[in-house]
């Protein structure tokens, strides 16, 4: 159970950090006459759909778009880069993720990024373990953030903040963003942000959003000076339909439309709990 | 006893007194058990108003029970979710309006909220060691409160025996019915007991008894009507006045309630469901049935095709169906079915909630493979794989510490999927059949195991909440110096009755306010 053995072997260069962070990368597994490790490619598909934006499929995904003999195929290529890019190729992959299982006393773990483009192995890592223990996800979860760049494991959102008031100053997370209109943001995610949108002379809109990993957020700010009314086309059920095409890459766009000026709105909502 | 008074008067008269207003008030009172099952530790609400012409959404804090959701425009036919969170944003409570209200001046919405508890029910095998002869009997339904953050362990179970929960809105509801023993076939009529979703008390049964093995049960979100699928019939049970009238004959394995928008009920519901494992079955017919009130409560039945119909689900007025065997959702009305996404793998059950849809993916195969996925029901964006999971259970020898036997899952199917807190949770239960051949040079003997797992994840991570293996049941062949005695190991992540005594299968779960 003690692991003997590591070998990294990260090529310089190619584990940057500027690949595009959706990319669709595939997961093969390739065993040579090992039935350890069971269910390890599934396990790497898991943990990179959960940690990363990366667009993964796994084998059986790969499979039913490659074809039913791509086992074969994979036993063919034998772990050989080239081989294997081509697979990737023909399935529209940017890399190839493949995971052998081999054993040499201890059983061997080796993980190659393959570079579809190039055809070359942009990083490699290896673990030799006796007995076949199973990694424990936090385990692959190390193993991932060796092979990958770590702009992978960095997951964003973007929060659109529409003022009804434009030179309006806007705080995101503390962070002043600048002066409306401003473009949408692209920001840490899953996270909260406090937004705050004022201006002189109205009263200001400030609310919490939770932002979703590849989510989009909306957020409109009407503004409205104390004792004013909003203009017609400010009311939120104008604006909603403009918002609903957007659609979200996870769980679709949100729509915060909150009028927060107390003095703006024709109805006061109050709530309690009893 | 809800506590429903509001003092209307007197709040308008505070809000009167800010001076801030020209239209007037609208109160929205979110009305919770006072009991022991109160929501707690709440300190924001976040509240969406669900609109024809689009959504509003209000995230404000909670100080002393009160909310002010500051300036609002008035809208008409609302339907209003609340969610009651901790600092940390987990939901603690959740509550949704059965019926759309109007916000205007002078107005009172009231939602009704409770805990986010996922019930399960099941019925439980004993087999005499000596004798080999099993009994099947009844069991108390569990429950877990994904609130309070604790593992399940099978340790919290409501009164009564159970073998099917069925929520409605706030309410919730037992069936209990009889249990043939040897075989586990439920038999006899089966009776509806109302719980109390403030102290999990038992109610009054209701009048009128189900003829049939139950099979699947949905309620109307003002908790008045449930559906009960049976062997024999589709039932439809007034829960207020305590009857029973059968609206279609015939088996009903999955169905689904429909509220029309001009108030009218209807149920879509799967007749004779196929095994999803093995060759798709094309035998499966779906249905709409339009309930007919009156002095006698009638179905009429309009039948929407033969197919590979796997599971139903409805929200806002709308139905929807997944094809196991074209891989397909989509949209059944009373005039027919519109594809809606296809190419998904071998869908065998879903949920929905709003335009998202949740599906239950089964993958044959030495595991059999499990898969959740969530897609838009009407976008082109490529479905999200929640989790795709083989189906592995490790077994340990009692008298050999360390000796153990990973067994890959023959089949892996889903009983349940069901949305839970307005879209916070998905919860699936899956039953997996293992086999595991005599290995003689390890004393490893032939055997087969069945496992019952709940798992409730993230409905937008996929992330695992709980992961409750109930069930797990071995039938050993030992022979010659074979290692004779097995059980049950859990995975890291996994949690499993506390003790042997209160497992039970999981044949059905359900959430309060759950979406299926």
């Amino acid at each position: 159970m003690t692991r003997v053995l590591v070998f990294l072997c990260l090529l310089a260069g190619l584990a940057r950090a500027d690949v595009d962070p959706k990319r669709k990368v595939i997961v093969l597994e390739y065993r040579s006459g090992s039935s350890a490790m069971p269910h390890i490619a599934d396990r790497v598909v898991s943990l990179l759909s959960k940690d990363t934006s990366l667009n993964v499929m796994g084998p059986d995904a790969t499979r039913a778009v490659y074809g039913e003999h791509l086992d074969l195929v994979i036993v063919k290529c034998a772990g050989e880069a080239e081989c294997v890019a081509r697979i990737g190729q023909k399935v529209g992959a940017a890399e190839v993720i493949m995971i052998g299982v081999s054993e040499l006393g201890d059983v061997i773990l080796t993980i190659q990024r393959i570079d579809v483009p190039t055809r070359t192995v942009s990083a490699r890592f290896a673990d030799s373990v006796t007995g076949g223990a199973l990694p424990n996800d936090q385990k692959l979860e190390g193993y991932l953030k060796k092979l990958l760049p770590e702009s992978d494991f960095l997951r964003y959102g973007i929060i659109d903040i529409i003022s009804s008031e434009s030179g309006a100053l806007v705080t995101v997370g503390g962070q002043h963003r600048g002066s409306t209109p401003i473009p949408a943001l692209k920001l840490k995610a899953p996270a909260s942000y406090e937004i705050r949108v004022e201006k002189r002379g109205f009263q200001p809109f400030t609310t919490s959003v939770q932002l979703p990993a590849d989510g989009e957020l909306r957020v409109r700010a009407n503004l409205a000076r104390p004792g004013g009314a909003p203009a017609w086309w400010q009311h939120w059920y104008v604006l909603a339909p403009a918002a609903l095409v957007v659609a979200g890459a996870a769980g679709g766009t949100i729509y915060f439309a909150t009028e927060q000026s107390p003095a703006a709105g024709p109805l006061r909502g109050v709530g309690s709990i009893q | 006893m809800w506590r429903l008074l509001w003092a209307a008067a007197a709040l308008c008269a505070g809000c009167g007194t800010t001076g801030t207003t020209g239209g007037g008030t609208v109160s929205v009172v979110l009305d919770i058990p006072n009991a022991i099952l109160d929501p707690k530790g709440y300190s924001s609400v976040e509240l969406r108003l669900h609109g024809a012409t689009g959504d509003l959404e209000r995230n404000v804090p909670v100080t002393n029970g009160t909310f002010d959701l500051g300036d609002l425009e008035p809208m008409h036919q609302v339907s209003v979710d609340a969610v009651l969170r901790t600092d940390t944003g987990q939901a603690v409570g959740y509550g949704r309006s059965s019926t759309p209200m109007d916000l205007v001046a002078g107005a009172t919405l009231t939602v009704p909220v409770r805990r986010p508890i996922v019930y399960f029910a099941g019925l439980i095998s004993d087999t005499n060691v000596n004798t080999g002869v099993t009994h099947w009997t009844e069991a108390p339904a569990t429950f877990g409160d994904l609130s309070t953050g604790t593992t399940f362990d099978g340790t919290t179970a409501l009164s009564g025996n159970t073998v099917l929960m069925v929520s409605a809105g706030s309410s919730l509801f037992e069936v209990q019915q009889s249990t043939s023993d040897p075989n586990g076939d439920l038999t006899g009529n089966a009776t509806i007991v109302p719980v109390s979703t403030g102290d999990h008390s038992l109610g009054t049964p209701l009048g009128g008894a189900l003829q049939g093995a139950v099979l699947d049960g949905a309620g109307t979100d003002d908790g008045k009507l449930l559906l009960v699928g049976t062997t024999q019939h589709l039932y439809l049970v007034d829960a207020t006045a305590g009857n029973a009238a059968s609206i279609a004959d015939g088996e009903f394995d999955r169905v689904a309630v429909v509220m029309n928008s001009d108030g009218s009920v209807s149920a879509v519901a799967v007749k004779g469901r196929g095994a999803t494992t093995g060759t798709c079955a094309t035998s499966a017919e779906l249905v709409w049935v339009d309930v007919i009130g009156g002095d006698t409560t009638m179905g009429m039945v309009t039948s929407l095709g033969m197919g590979g119909f796997a599971d139903v689900a409805s929200d806002r007025g709308h139905a929807y169906y997944v094809d196991q065997c074209k891989g397909e959702l989509g949209e059944a009305t009373k005039s027919g079915l519109m594809s809606k996404r296809s190419m998904l793998g071998r869908t065998t059950a879903l949920a929905v909630s709003g335009v998202q849809a949740w599906i239950g993916v089964e993958k044959p195969g030495k595991p059999a493979q499990v898969a959740l996925v969530s897609a838009s029901i009407s976008g082109s964006d490529p479905p999200r794989t929640l989790y795709s999971v083989p189906a592995v259970q490790v077994v340990e020898a009692v008298s050999d510490p360390g000796v153990q036997r990973s067994m890959d899952a023959d089949t892996a199917v889903f009983n349940q999927l069901e949305i839970g807190a307005g879209g916070d949770y998905v919860a699936t239960t899956v039953s997996s059949h293992y086999t595991g051949d005599e290995i003689v040079d390890a004393n490893f003997p032939k055997m087969t195991v069945d496992t019952d797992e709940l798992r409730v994840v993230d409905a937008s991570s996929g992330a695992v909440v709980q992961r409750y293996r109930g069930w797990c049941d071995g039938t050993i062949f030992p022979k010659f110096n074979d290692i004779p005695e097995w059980q049950c190991a859990t995975e890291t992540g996994q949690s499993a009755p506390a003790m042997n005594a209160i497992e039970h299968k999981l044949g059905s779960m359900t959430f309060l306010f759950g979406k299926k």
